[in-house]
């Protein structure tokens, strides 16, 4: 049985690559290879709070899930990299905010953002990494499964 | 002769053989060691750190903005502007290089 997690981060992958944002289809979900080309998307894992909502214990309880995940905008460019970079991340933000984009979950947040800046390559670099949260229900013994 | 003499003159030995690469540097021909090695930064994104080594006496009057054009190699008709000077105190310079457009 897969979570419902695994589900979640493709929805959200397609949804930003179908939102043709300046990054286009370079949307990576908790990659392990360096990005090579720009502006690029980078989803990754943050955390999860989960809250039992009714009794008993047992495997039709309902689980409350705050899913938190980070989009990070990658951007890397000689001239207005930070308003690139911010350009990116309205984006992002703008296809997450359509209701239904993720079918299951009831609302995703935006959670904050921060950024940073590097300047030791051949072109400026620029991130914002945009935090999210995923709020969604489960039982308990079908955590794959959204209700 | 005194150490730091000893030192100029070894450089200018050092760099009448590995300095390979001539470049104009703000209109005024010079010849370097040029590197632009893999880096990554933040967390995975790749980069290149290109950069050019001289002899002290051709980087006087370089700053930060000043330009810097590969005239050799594959990199031949390269622009850079010069982001960083970096005199390592033996008689060498490194300029720290960021690639124009």
């Amino acid at each position: 049985m897969s979570h419902y997690r695994s589900t979640l981060r493709e929805a959200i992958r397609a949804a930003l690559v179908a939102a043709a944002t300046s990054a286009g289809a370079r949307v990576y979900v908790n990659p392990t290879d360096d990005r090579t080309r720009f502006p690029a998307l980078v989803l990754e894992d943050d955390g999860e709070a989960q809250r039992a909502l009714t009794m008993p214990a047992g495997a039709d309880r309902v689980i409350e899930r705050r899913y938190t995940f980070t989009v990070r905008a990658e951007v890397q460019q000689v001239a207005g990299y930070d308003d690139a970079r911010d350009t990116l991340a309205a984006e992002v933000e703008s296809a997450l905010a359509t209701a239904g984009v993720v079918s299951g979950v009831k609302a995703i947040t935006p959670a904050g953002c921060d950024f940073s800046q590097d300047n030791g390559g051949e072109r400026p670099i620029a991130v914002a990494t945009q935090r999210f949260e995923a709020l969604y229900f489960t039982t308990q013994g079908a955590p794959g499964v959204p209700i | 002769m005194t150490f730091a003499a000893a030192i100029a003159r070894a450089n200018v030995a050092v760099f009448r053989h590995l300095a390979d690469v001539r470049a104009s540097l703000d209109n005024v021909a010079v010849s370097g060691v040029y590197d632009n090695p893999y880096a990554t930064a933040l967390n995975g994104m790749a980069t290149r750190q290109p950069r050019f080594q001289l002899l002290d006496q051709y980087a006087v009057r370089t700053v930060q903005g000043s330009t810097l054009r590969i005239i050799d190699g594959a990199q031949a008709g390269t622009r850079y502007r010069v982001s960083g000077v970096e005199p390592d105190g033996t008689g060498v310079t490194t300029l720290l290089l960021e690639r124009q457009p």
